[in-house]
């Protein structure tokens, strides 16, 4: 016993300190300079200490009108998570209720159509929603990333609902109940918890996503990710560095709170790309 | 019971539906447009050309090239991130303590926006704005223009994208180390075992199935890499970085060959495919669906 303190003085915890080191830095070094003036960003050797300010973020919200982008992104998150509890969330019930020979192969099949890279479907997307006058709308983006988030939300809830005794429905049916409000008032109010993981899931992954936002729309619904990747397009010279910074603090804040949130559930989620791909 | 069922019935069917709509619709279309040389400047006359931009494809050096560049992405960075991810996962495997702060630490790179990645990696490697080339000095070694090089390009994005993934590795092997039973170690340690001996013949043939899960999704969510190449190096210097699929969508985007970009699409989702299904039936019965 002694022995494995010693070891986990000498060799564990400095490993992991190192580990540690190197996985916050880049994240760190993005939130020092969200609080830098332009002046002090380029002062060579670069300064760890120095005199904070929050013009950045000030002017990002003012000036640049980020908070449009983050509105953009913020509903077509919200969206997705409102068709996934409506369609997703239903669906897992009932593959978990009926048996029948091709379940699995359907499930399986919806795990692959999730494990494609977006890029397949992007050219068909475009056309189609360019026809129907849904490119550059939020709509159009929801339901275009619903084909990554609906797998994604079956898969993960279906082991919530498969935890549910059974006994429990089958004596709310014996009662005389129908399958739907056996749904929804015996099975739903016992995996709550498990479904707001659910829906954290699909918010971050559609919150990240970037490859539908950045060819699904121009303007109007753009989202932060995009908006992003616009203002780097010349080296940080029209919007400025600081002010970008400041911009990828705001979208990865929520991101880290509602990860250790679900900790948790992130394992099984994590494989089907659950937070992005 | 047949009218009791209906609720199941409808709600899957919506969702398969649905589903089907959202793929296997713009997967025939995809290839329908491949078959012909359509654009939007020229909707009006697209004539059916066959094979010939699956012809083309071959002769295509610069497609030629970003299939070696996606297998560049696969083939350096995985190993990486499987070998470190197993080594930290190893080292999280006892009680420590704050064991629940380094966790939740180490999930940082995994779960925030790739495109943020980029957007930290673009801030490090820039020689004002980022640490590296001043710290890197200090020890003597001069930094590279990183971007500006085909090598130092593609090391770039191969730390960005090793730096990102090696948590989602670790978190994986360690759900798994923890389910281990403890029995054989026990056993292994009155059979007078040494640690390493107790790794090889214990602990990592009960990883093998968990390290080919970890390996078949890093390999076909490698295929994916776009966000990072598009924030960073744009595909460049020349396509020194350029993968398949970030090559199909300058063609497709910035050409506006729809037609072209299509068809390298459809070649990728055909390789895609036999892999993901080969692979994916395994896994998804390997950790129940």
């Amino acid at each position: 016993m002694r022995r494995k303190k010693i070891i986990d003085l000498v060799a564990v915890y400095p490993v992991i300190s190192i580990a540690l080191f190197f996985t916050v830095i880049p994240v760190v070094w993005l939130g020092l300079m969200s609080l830098k003036r332009e002046v002090e960003m380029f002062v060579y050797p670069p300064r760890i200490l120095f005199d904070p300010t929050v013009f950045n973020y000030v002017d990002l919200m003012g000036e640049v009108e980020f908070y449009k982008y983050l509105i953009n992104s913020l509903i077509v998150s919200g969206g997705s998570v409102v068709l996934a509890a409506v369609v997703a969330i239903p669906a897992a019930y009932s593959f978990t209720r009926l048996k029948f020979k091709a379940k699995r192969g359907l499930i399986t099949w919806a795990i692959i159509i999730r494990t494609v890279p977006g890029l397949i479907y992007i050219i068909p997307y475009f056309v189609v929603l360019k026809f129907m006058g849904l490119l550059d709308t939020r709509l159009g983006l929801i339901i275009a990333d619903s084909v990554f988030t609906l797998p994604l939300a079956v898969w993960l809830a279906i082991p919530f609902f498969e935890q549910v005794p059974k006994d429990l429905l089958s004596a709310a049916e014996v009662d005389g109940a129908s399958p739907a409000q056996v749904f929804l008032r015996i099975a739903l109010p016992v995996v709550t918890p498990g479904l707001i993981a659910v829906f954290i899931l699909v918010f971050i992954f559609t919150w990240n996503e970037f490859v539908f936002a950045l060819i699904l729309t121009r303007s109007d619904a753009v989202t932060a990710p995009v908006a992003i990747a616009y203002f780097l397009g010349f080296e940080g010279q029209g919007v400025g560095w600081g002010r970008i910074s400041a911009g990828g603090i705001l979208m990865l804040i929520p991101v880290i709170v509602f990860a250790i949130m679900v900790r948790k559930y992130l394992v099984k989620g994590l494989l089907v790309g659950a937070v992005k791909y | 019971m047949a009218r009791s069922r209906l609720f199941y019935l409808v709600s899957i069917s919506v969702f398969v539906g649905m589903l089907a709509v959202l793929s296997m619709v713009p997967a025939f279309l995809l290839f329908l447009l491949s078959l012909f040389e359509w654009s939007f400047s020229a909707a009006v006359s697209s004539p059916f050309v066959g094979m010939a931009n699956y012809v083309r494809l071959f002769s295509d050096e610069r497609f030629l090239n970003s299939v070696l560049v996606t297998i560049k992405f696969i083939v350096i960075p995985v190993p990486i991130q499987i070998a470190l991810g197993l080594f930290l996962a190893l080292l999280l495997n006892r009680e420590l303590k704050g064991s629940n702060i380094i966790r939740s630490v180490f999930l940082i790179p995994m779960v925030i926006p790739p495109i943020i990645v980029g957007l930290c990696f673009r801030i490090l490697y820039h020689p004002k704005l980022g640490p590296m080339s001043y710290y890197l000095s200090l020890v003597g070694i001069r930094a590279p223009a990183w971007f500006t090089h085909t090598n130092t390009a593609v090391a770039a994005i191969v730390i960005a994208v090793v730096w990102e993934w090696i948590p989602f590795c670790m978190l994986i092997f360690l759900a798994a180390l923890e389910s281990f039973p403890k029995d054989p170690y026990e056993a292994a340690i009155v059979d007078g075992a040494s640690w390493v001996q107790m790794f090889w013949y214990i602990t990592l043939p009960f990883l093998k199935p968990v390290m080919y899960v970890v390996l078949v999704f890093r390999i076909i969510e490698s295929l994916a890499i776009f966000p990072i190449i598009f924030i960073t190096t744009g595909g460049g210097p020349g396509s020194a970085t350029e993968p398949t699929n970030f090559y199909a969508y300058v063609t497709a985007f910035q050409y506006l060959e729809m037609s072209y970009g299509a068809t390298m699409l459809i070649i990728f989702f055909a390789i895609l495919l036999t892999f993901a299904i080969y692979f994916l039936t395994r896994v998804t019965k390997a950790i129940g669906a």
